[in-house]
């Protein structure tokens, strides 16, 4: 029984919050074209720019900008979820499957959802990249492998699924794709035996619509690239959300290195490993690939989905896939209905393994003697941690620059050992007691965002850090770029066509978090959670272990909302 | 294996027992319990005190008397290592099984921080070493963390000596995995 007081309290509450009782239905029209107040999904638009239409907050005033208010979410680990908002309500994921409704102006907490995950569930990347909204929903990819369906307004649960089996190693980190009433995600588990996939939901009902492996069974297109049973447990995750094309109805998703780590454990090409897949919205069938590297032996994976931008080569316009890989090379592909051809490529940071390109289909020659295997360690540039991981580049259609999130000069050594598989157990096959990262002693910088030229594919200018960089990039019509990611914890705006650091703020933690922006009322924010972990934290230490530095990048996520005055 | 069936079952037989008594292979090591190999061709089979040498000997607990093998969950793992004596410390003498010259420790192989498998073995440093993040783990004191994220050290699992094999005497020395979220 509610005691007086606190129903008074709840009504009061209700009655000051504007957005309680409302919401605004998630259709395929608005998101093929959100309103430029919203950011509906993942990276704004289906189309990965990470690009907010508003310009309320520009170079001329962003030096006023400040924290409006802030959330504690009580969790630690890599907070990497965008705040996803839609007319006033915000969602934020966290570590072990939290999921938190906002009030995207005051910061209320509307409701949140407390995923029950087991016990025993191992997390090598105790991480989640935040929600879909389709309809009244908003949906969910957890570490026990489930998507849960819950309503937008309450929180309620309306479905989950099971993907796949936990205890086999899948677990889920991405926010899902919605589109053409489904939910899409892929799995992860490359470091433990998997066999990848990309799965469509019923975004009504939860029932799978459609799945599509990654690796092709026996008998498929490209089962001659995997030697015997390799193809059962040969990796190749998805684990960023795709783009998507709504005229051609294809999605585009990057694919994960294959599994264990060592090419010669796994000798062939290795479709549809560290590539870029199209496949249809509606049916999951392959429409075309290309596959960035052949037998992947580095951990290069290609999981960022490419950025789809109109570009000019040679005064023709390409619709393209732009991908920064973790490879170090930077592509440019054209899309088309029945394939997907390779333009040009380069690399955008030291790259020591790949000694030439064939100019027509971009397959990559390597030194060998780069290219670590079982028994056999090599040093190799740039390191497993790529020249950009995960964290998303951005693109600006004002200025035609490309936002990239790199690190340079970083090389690794690895060796490769025999594994034996055994089911949901780490199959990496890579010898983790001597791994250690390489750098030349005269470098000074490791972090660094770069801006790309699309059409002339110069460099425009860089900015060097002297931390390693995990941070995602966000660009607005304000001219501005806005990134995180350096272990000093700032959170910064530069001047996009000059690369001028314009602001900045210290946060709690490191932000490896994808920031957006939005409107309510009329009034532009920027958010980003800030909440350091995964992969950030593992090459910190790494460094550490090298004395390039002594930090220790305190952890637990808070939500920063920034806005005028 | 689906676990939220598994436990939804569970769940109905607690009515008339224990949650544990369902389901044996995921029951915490039992005092008694033998130790048994966890994976290859011995997998099931008791471990030795032969079998225990330079290597750590990947391992889950086994009830005598029916033979059921605890391997439901990597909680239960263990890597049973050998060491001289003389190399330990007093922490992690308290724990260990002390067979002069050599001594026997038995270490939960759920790591602290994510919870995932310690599975690597740094020879020369006497360390265990988790391949999803890199900590390590000093086994001559008591896992002390040496490097990495891992906020504390491996649990131990105090064992004595039957017949030539590893006999459970008491519960792990403090929380196997990592802490709740």
């Amino acid at each position: 029984m509610m005691r007086p007081s606190a129903f008074l309290l709840f009504l009061a509450v209700g009655a000051s919050t504007a957005y309680a009782t409302t919401y605004s239905a998630v259709t395929d029209k608005r998101l093929e074209n959100p309103e430029r107040g919203n950011w509906l999904m993942y990276r704004g638009t289906y189309d990965s720019h990470g690009y907010s239409m508003l310009d309320a907050i520009n170079t001329t005033n962003v030096a006023r900008l400040k924290p409006l208010w802030t959330f504690s979410t009580g969790m630690r680990e890599g907070h990497q979820a965008p705040p996803v908002v839609n007319d006033g309500r915000m969602f934020i994921t966290t570590p072990h499957n939290h999921l938190i409704a906002l009030d995207a102006a005051t910061g209320e907490e509307l409701w949140r959802y407390r995923r029950d995950l087991p016990e025993d569930l191992a997390q090598m990347h105790p991480t989640n990249r935040g929600v879909g909204l389709y309809g009244n929903r908003v949906y969910m990819a957890t570490a026990d492998c489930y998507v849960v369906a819950l309503d937008a307004v309450t929180g309620a649960v309306a479905w989950e699924t099971e993907v796949e089996d936990y205890g086999s190693g899948y677990y889920m980190t991405l926010a899902p794709l919605t589109a053409a009433g489904k939910v899409l995600v892929g799995v992860s588990g490359g470091e433990f035996g998997i066999r990848g996939f990309v799965a469509a939901l019923n975004a009504k009902t939860g029932e799978l619509a459609w799945k599509t492996y990654t690796i092709p069974a026996p008998g498929e297109p490209g089962s001659e690239s995997w030697p015997g049973d390799t193809w059962k447990t040969g990796g190749v995750p998805v684990w960023i959300t795709g783009s998507y094309d709504p005229k051609s109805r294809l999605t585009y998703w990057g694919t994960g290195n294959g599994g264990p780590w060592m090419g010669d454990a796994r000798s062939g090409d290795n479709l549809y490993a560290t590539s870029v897949i199209a496949l249809d919205v509606d049916s999951g069938a392959m429409a075309g690939y290309h596959q960035y590297h052949w037998n992947d032996s580095w951990d290069w994976d290609e999981v960022s989905a490419p950025l789809l931008i109109d570009f000019e080569r040679a005064g023709r316009r390409i619709a393209g896939l732009v991908h920064p890989g973790r490879n170090g090379y930077l592509w440019f592909l054209e899309r088309s209905e029945a394939a997907i051809r390779f333009i040009d490529a380069k690399p955008y940071v030291k790259q020591d393994v790949i000694t030439s390109l064939d100019p027509v289909t971009g397959r990559p020659t390597y030194d060998e003697t780069k290219k670590p295997g079982i028994g056999k360690p090599a040093t190799f540039c740039p390191s497993h941690w790529g020249g950009k991981d995960w964290p998303p580049a951005a693109f600006s259609p004002r200025t035609r620059l490309l936002y990239v999130p790199a690190n340079d000069n970083v090389c690794a050594h690895l060796e490769g050992v025999e594994e034996e598989y055994r089911e949901g157990r780490t199959f990496m096959g890579a010898k983790m007691e001597t791994f250690r990262l390489v750098l030349d002693p005269e470098t000074k910088t490791i972090g660094e965002l770069q801006a790309w030229h699309v059409d002339t594919f110069e460099k425009a200018w860089s900015v060097s850090f002297e931390s390693h960089n995990w941070g995602p990039v966000l660009a607005t019509a304000g001219d501005l770029v806005f990134m995180g990611g350096t272990s000093d914890r700032y959170f910064r705006a530069f001047d996009a066509r000059s690369g001028k650091l314009l602001w900045r703020q210290r946060t709690n933690s490191g932000i490896t978090g994808v920031p957006s922006s939005y409107e309510v009322d009329g009034k532009q924010y920027v958010a980003v959670l800030s909440g350091w972990g995964v992969d950030a934290e593992r090459q910190q230490e790494a460094l550490r272990i090298l004395g390039r530095t002594s930090i220790r990048v305190p952890q637990g996520g808070v939500l920063w909302v920034f806005g005028l005055d | 294996m689906n676990r939220r069936r598994m436990l939804a079952g569970a769940a109905t037989l607690s009515v008339v027992g224990p949650l544990n008594a369902a389901k044996p292979r995921r029951m915490k090591p039992q005092v008694g319990d033998l130790l048994a190999h966890a994976f290859g061709e011995q997998a099931g089979s008791v471990v030795a005190v032969k079998d225990v040498a330079s290597q750590p000997v990947p391992a889950f607990p086994r009830d005598p008397s029916s033979g059921v093998v605890r391997d439901g969950s990597l909680h239960n793992q263990l890597a049973v290592l050998r060491l001289p004596s003389e190399r330990l410390t007093p922490k992690a003498q308290r724990h260990a099984l002390d067979a002069p010259p050599h001594a026997f420790l038995v270490y939960s192989a759920a790591c602290t921080h994510t919870g995932c498998e310690v599975s690597g073995w740094n020879s020369d440093a006497a360390r265990l070493v988790c391949p999803c993040h890199g900590s390590e783990f000093d086994v001559a004191d008591a896992a002390r963390v040496v490097n990495g994220p891992a906020p504390k050290p491996l649990a131990m699992l105090k064992v004595e000596l039957a017949d030539g094999a590893f006999r459970v005497v008491g519960g792990f020395s403090r929380r196997v995995g990592p802490e709740p979220p």
